[in-house]
């Protein structure tokens, strides 16, 4: 130990400490600092533990201009971060790679990475925003089917990320057959593609969301024909797909993940109530099954229509105003806390270019090229 | 160790001493140790130095005292709330007067409470400073040779290295 008043030396240690806890801007900048601290970011254990240190702070939300290109072509497309103080927190844009001038979506994210899918060309990429890293993910090859990429998630047990990819039949010109017919998954740490046995989701219909916690991805199968919507998810270690029935009495809207569990909420039917449900992953001896374990029924304010998305600790819901003839349109979001169950004025939005998809981010280091987080 | 102690003396490194009640040491598991040791039997009268500065012992006792009540018994979320404010009080201090003494001592004494709020302390306090701010805080050489310098200038755009 140091003794008497003058600054003390701290052991390389204890700084490690200090600089696992600093937001990922410091970090970059802080780079230049000396050799050590150069490398030490590159690390993977670095890179691991400061991960787990942000995984306690409030994600942002983001947004994107939608199919904003066909009035300026040449507009690059941009990401607009939110964060709880209802503060445009940064714009960042996209980096050349990823001129996806006829609009894109995310897909997913997890871990400070983004899964962007392009819409015209259908070209996917792994994006981190923050080292403004992109990896151009292969396209599947010998598909002459109708693909949508439909999940990417992450799995701490086996240290690599997934994404699943569905393929429709293509019956005619006017839609597309909504049976399943083939599925794919690719691997970041074999950087390929291959067929999967997809026995829990042959004739299920419409996908509407996905989102992913670690080692599962879901999604939300809309069935028609009377038939009832289940929630699908896919173990991303073993590859396995399985289904779980949701109750009836709810038009499910939103799948979302909170604190690491799936989450549903939805409408009641007729009424002015959110249910919220939180999906637990359970153990038997047939393997693992999702049951629903916990329930809220929340009065909506009367003018709140839609729900978008779970983000953090808050459900986001929408209202939408005419605010002239034709198509002008306003939207109002209002956020519910799962915590201390009240409603907030979250944002106004003046028009409908802008998009959500659904997703919260927040910010890492992985690295795109030797992503292992342990 | 005798069950009608209360509290505890110990010593620090400029040689003063200081009481420490027995609940309050229990953050600490290097003091958990002393307490169970013979030096404090009732026939003992040696006392433990601490190898921490008098001015870092005065904050780190203060410290165990507010936080041992919780610790030792848990408490509401109001009392959560409360101590976090507390803590956000305790911790405005001088980086180069005495926060890095803290987390050494923290770090010593393994009191992972402290330690984690020290650290975090340190952190918000760095995220906004210049390289050469953060050099200097950590005596810290900038060892990167001018082409490498350049090199990392070309990797990362805008990169400084003042």
């Amino acid at each position: 130990m140091a003794r008497g008043g003058e600054r003390p030396f701290l052991h390389f240690e204890i700084i490690i400490n200090i600089l696992e806890r600093l937001p990922v801007k410091s970090i970059l900048r802080f780079r230049s600092v000396c050799k050590d601290w150069n490398n030490l970011f590159k690390t993977q254990s670095f890179i691991a533990e400061h991960a787990r240190h942000s995984a306690h702070e409030s994600p942002f939300l983001p947004f994107h201009p939608y199919n904003y290109s066909y009035k300026r072509p040449y507009n690059r497309p941009s990401l607009r971060l939110l964060n709880q103080q209802m503060e445009t927190a940064e714009v960042l844009s996209l980096p050349w790679k990823l001129s996806f001038n006829n609009g894109w979506r995310i897909i997913g994210s997890c871990n400070g990475l983004l899964c962007v899918q392009d819409f015209r060309f259908g070209l996917l990429c792994l994006w981190n925003p923050v080292t403004r890293e992109v990896r151009e993910i292969p396209p599947i090859t010998n598909n002459h089917r109708c693909l949508f990429i439909s999940g990417f998630g992450f799995s701490s047990i086996v240290n690599d990320y997934k994404m699943v990819a569905f393929s429709y039949l293509q019956k005619n010109m006017e839609g597309l057959n909504y049976d399943v017919c083939l599925v794919h998954v690719y691997s970041l740490s074999t950087d390929s593609w291959k067929e999967l046995e997809f026995g829990a989701v042959r004739k299920k219909e419409i996908i509407k969301e996905t989102v992913s916690v670690d080692g599962t991805m879901a999604w939300t199968w809309i069935g028609y024909d009377n038939s009832f919507d289940v929630l699908v998810t896919f173990d991303i270690v073993t590859e396995v797909f399985t289904s779980t029935p949701i109750p009836s009495a709810v038009r499910v809207t939103t799948l979302g993940a909170y604190q690491n569990k799936f989450v549903l909420s939805g409408h009641h039917r007729e009424s002015h109530f959110m249910d919220i449900w939180v999906i637990e992953q359970v153990a038997s001896d047939s393997g693992k099954h999702f049951s629903c374990s916990e329930k809220y029924r929340v009065e909506m304010p009367w003018y709140v229509s839609n729900i978008l998305c779970i983000w953090g600790n808050e459900i986001v819901c929408c209202e939408k105003e005419r605010t002239g003839l034709g198509d002008k349109w306003k939207f109002h979001l209002k956020l519910f806390n799962l915590t201390t169950k009240k409603w907030k004025d979250f944002l106004s939005i003046s028009s409908s270019h802008e998009c959500c998809d659904g997703v919260s981010y927040g910010g890492s280091l992985v690295s795109l090229f030797n992503p292992q987080v342990q | 160790m005798s069950s009608s102690v209360e509290a505890i003396t110990v010593l620090s490194s400029d040689g003063d001493e200081f009481k420490i009640t027995v609940s309050a040491a229990k953050l600490s598991k290097p003091l958990n140790w002393m307490l169970e040791d013979v030096c404090f039997s009732d026939d003992c009268d040696e006392v433990p130095t601490i190898e921490v500065n008098s001015k870092t012992l005065v904050k780190v006792i203060e410290y165990c005292e507010k936080h041992a009540p919780r610790a030792n018994s848990g408490a509401s979320d109001s009392d959560a709330e409360e101590l976090k404010k507390w803590d956000i009080e305790f911790m405005k201090m001088d980086v180069k007067d005495i926060l890095f003494h803290i987390l050494m001592a923290a770090n010593y004494l393994h009191m992972e409470g402290l330690y984690d709020l020290a650290c975090q302390t340190a952190a918000d306090l760095m995220k906004g400073m210049t390289v050469s701010q953060i050099r200097k805080i950590f005596h810290i050489k900038n060892d990167f040779s001018s082409e490498e310098q350049e090199q990392l200038r070309r990797q990362h755009p805008g990169c400084s290295f003042d």
